[in-house]
């Protein structure tokens, strides 16, 4: 997984939960790195997985309640970080909508060797879509954080309905989006 | 506030993502460093290769200009080697024609054998200017150049088949006109004799108009000479055609070689010009040919109403049979076959006419010391033991006076130009053409019958060389003209204005002998050598160049002098002062 996930994720971290609390988290991981992330490197996923079971285990929030809110701080960091393209785009459904085709084909360009997510969509109207997620990893939680960032960003109240779907190891998420009000 | 080990160790994870980033950077820096290095190698393949190709390019370009000027150099000279055989074709036919035949068919059959050689001929013309212009050899010779008369003259050349077509042919001016531009006269008239060639041609009925018309700006001006014609027109999607080598117009029956308006529009561009045309299918076209102007032409403007030219080419065209009647014509000419054709040609003019085979045979007679008097020495130019350039340049040295014309099948302008400077008089390039043969010869015996020739000119003075502004109507020894009498067939009121330029040009002449400038005296020389014969006023002509070659030639103060006064007498002679 690429370095700027970790390091944003400990930026998250220690502003929820303070430098002492992350700092004993991370002695307490023994990850392979060391936590010493840069955003340029690359990483094993697990670390991940790893480092918010332990605070599960410090202060007790949830895996899923972590991936949710680390989703939504992570998509205003994205944001941030390509202003022109973000500019660009009318809305969440748009952006949503570009993921598999656009911009999963721009960051396979710049990093060859990253592993992500698959999106299919099923119907699509101007004010709802039918999302598929695959992933090899457990993270359908921070990928309805990121969703639900991306709508926050363009102010706009999306209903998500979220259904796990049979899988052969791996997560396999339908989620159906549609505007309210 | 966290704990310092926290601090610490936080610090080291820094650290140590920090250097992690510096080597991966590093990695890859050295990463684009090689795909760089590679792309700039696959660059420098790309541009060998394409230098590789381009060399091909270039040689194969380079042999195919070398086969183009091969296939123009062969042209060239069969065009040239043609022309030989034909003056025999067309002086045997001529012959033939003359010979009063009983049978009316062989007749009809001798005029057909003239028509098809007159044809050869123009056509092999036209090939021999296509390739010179093609290979970038035509020569062109600016000088100034009396346009309305050329025009005038040249149409005249055409009122015989515009009457017998019984279509009108017309020549106006739109305002203002410069009296002289400086252009190629050889050239202009090959220009504006196809356009009315063409013109007449492709009209049947109503008629042709040339109109003369200039507009002047900062620079000078542009000269325009439109002809416009009642005839059948060029189709839309012929126009652009036309101007294309060996392209006919739609209907092949009208004849010609179909290099005549590529030709003209080639050497219009080389007289820094145009031609371009316009056209009505069924009601007749205009080729306009626009030359420049310089800013001292546009000064000496002749203004007529409206002229009306008519015919001047009357006299010239129909000789009298016997137009040589006690003319004494040596010929020199290696062909059998061309001296038989020249003596026919020539006797049956009334001359009488003695022969020479080679140079040397032409020196034994003409500077024995009982040589007879001859009004005109016809000179070949190649011949074995003495060539015709020989031949003439050791008879002026030896002091003769008489007029040699020089006969050759170059037509080349270095050709001219080296029978010019050896001492001859004029001209002429092979085939020779009966009627223009002998109508030049007309042209150069200016005055009465004589059988004596004067020989009290000055020994060792060499005759001036004519330039080819006097080509059509030279005069070899002119009679002087009587003040202000029209013998030449312009209208007065051009005349008048020439009459008044000359007026000027004796004040510069005085002025620049005053001043002691042989520049100058030079430069005025010109001026009035290059028109005295084209007004009527051969002897001016004859005078100036004789006081220009005296000047290029350094003949002396005295001399100099001596032709000044005769030039300023003469001048005075003419304006009736």
């Amino acid at each position: 997984m690429k370095g700027i996930i970790f390091v944003e994720l400990i930026d998250f971290l220690e502003s929820a939960l303070g430098m002492d609390v992350v700092d004993d988290v991370i002695e307490t991981a023994n990850l392979p790195s060391g936590a010493a992330y840069t955003a340029v490197g690359t990483y094993p996923a697990s670390e991940v997985l790893t480092l918010l079971n332990t605070v599960e285990a410090k202060v007790g929030m949830s895996v899923a309640d972590q991936q949710a809110a680390f989703g939504k701080h992570l998509f205003g960091r994205l944001a941030k970080a390509h202003p022109e393209y973000i500019g660009s785009v009318g809305g969440g459904f748009e952006l949503i909508g570009a993921i598999e085709d656009h911009i999963h084909v721009e960051v396979r360009k710049l990093y060859p060797d990253a592993e992500l997510p698959s999106f299919e969509y099923g119907e699509r109207t101007d004010d709802s879509m039918v999302l598929i997620y695959r992933s090899q990893r457990p993270m359908a939680d921070l990928c309805e954080g990121l969703i639900r960032g991306c709508f926050a960003h363009f102010n706009e109240q999306v209903e998500i309905a979220r259904e796990n779907l049979p899988s052969d190891g791996g997560t396999h998420v339908r989620f159906g989006l549609k505007r309210v009000g | 506030m966290p704990s310092d080990d926290a601090w610490k160790r936080r610090l080291e994870r820094e650290k140590s993502a920090r250097r992690q980033a510096e080597a991966i950077l590093e990695q890859k820096s050295l990463e684009l460093w090689e795909a760089n290095q590679e792309l700039r190698a696959a660059a420098e393949q790309l541009e060998a290769r394409i230098a590789a190709r381009t060399g091909e390019l270039e040689e194969t370009m380079a042999a195919l200009e070398a086969a183009n000027k091969a296939k123009s150099r062969f042209l060239a000279n069969m065009s040239h080697e043609i022309r030989s055989p034909l003056t025999a074709v067309m002086g045997y036919a001529n012959l033939i024609e003359g010979a009063d035949l009983p049978d009316a068919e062989c007749r009809e059959w001798s005029l057909a054998l003239q028509r098809s050689a007159e044809h050869l001929l123009g056509l092999v013309g036209d090939i021999l200017d296509l390739t010179k212009i093609e290979a970038g050899e035509l020569a062109i010779n600016l000088e100034p150049t009396p346009i309305l008369r050329e025009v005038a003259e040249i149409m005249s050349l055409f009122a015989a088949a515009a009457q017998t077509k019984g279509i009108s042919l017309d020549l106006s001016c739109e305002g203002s006109v410069p009296s002289e531009i400086h252009c190629d006269p050889l050239r202009l008239r090959q220009i504006v004799v196809n356009l009315l060639s063409n013109a007449v041609k492709f009209t049947s009925e109503g008629g042709v108009r040339v109109e003369i018309s200039a507009v002047s700006h900062d620079l000078g001006g542009t000269l325009k000479i439109a002809v416009a014609d009642t005839g059948v027109g060029i189709p839309a999607d012929q126009l652009d055609t036309i101007f294309q080598p060996f392209t006919q117009s739609h209907d092949a029956s009208y004849g010609g070689t179909g290099l005549g308006l590529d030709i003209s529009r080639r050497l219009a561009m080389r007289l820094d010009g145009d031609l371009r045309v316009t056209s009505e299918l069924g009601r007749g076209s205009t080729f306009t040919l626009t030359l420049p102007v310089t800013r001292r032409d546009m000064v000496s403007l002749v203004d007529p109403e409206h002229i009306h030219a008519t015919t001047r080419v009357a006299s010239r065209v129909s000789l009298p049979k016997d137009a040589l009647r006690g003319r004494n014509i040596f010929v020199t000419d290696d062909s059998k076959d061309n001296r038989r054709i020249i003596e026919r040609f020539l006797t049956q003019a009334g001359a009488t006419v003695q022969l020479a085979t080679n140079g040397q045979e032409a020196l034994d007679v003409l500077l024995a010391e009982d040589a007879p008097e001859f009004d005109i020495v016809l000179m070949d130019v190649r011949m074995p033991v003495l060539d015709g350039i020989s031949a003439t340049r050791a008879l002026r040295a030896a002091g003769y006076l008489g007029t040699i014309v020089a006969l050759t099948a170059d037509a080349t302008v270095d050709a001219r130009h080296a029978s010019l400077t050896a001492g001859c008089d004029e001209y002429i390039v092979k085939p020779i053409v009966p009627r223009s043969l002998l109508a030049r010869l007309d042209g150069l015996l200016v005055g009465g019958p004589r059988t004596t020739r004067s020989r009290t000119a000055r020994p060792g003075r060499r005759r001036a060389t004519m330039t080819s502004q006097s080509f059509g109507t030279p005069a070899a020894k002119p009679a002087r003209s009587e003040p202000s009498e029209n013998t030449s067939g312009l209208p007065d009121w051009l005349i008048a204005e020439y009459l008044e330029t000359l007026r000027e040009r004796i004040d510069e002449l005085a002025d620049a002998m005053k001043a002691d400038d042989l520049t100058r005296i030079r430069s005025v020389a010109h001026k009035i050598a290059g028109t005295g014969t084209s007004y009527g006023y051969p002897l001016l002509s004859q005078l100036g160049l004789d006081l220009q070659s005296a000047i290029d030639e350094d003949h002396g103060a005295t001399l100099i002098g001596d032709l000044c006064g005769e030039l300023m007498v003469e001048c005075r002679h003419v304006v009736g002062g």
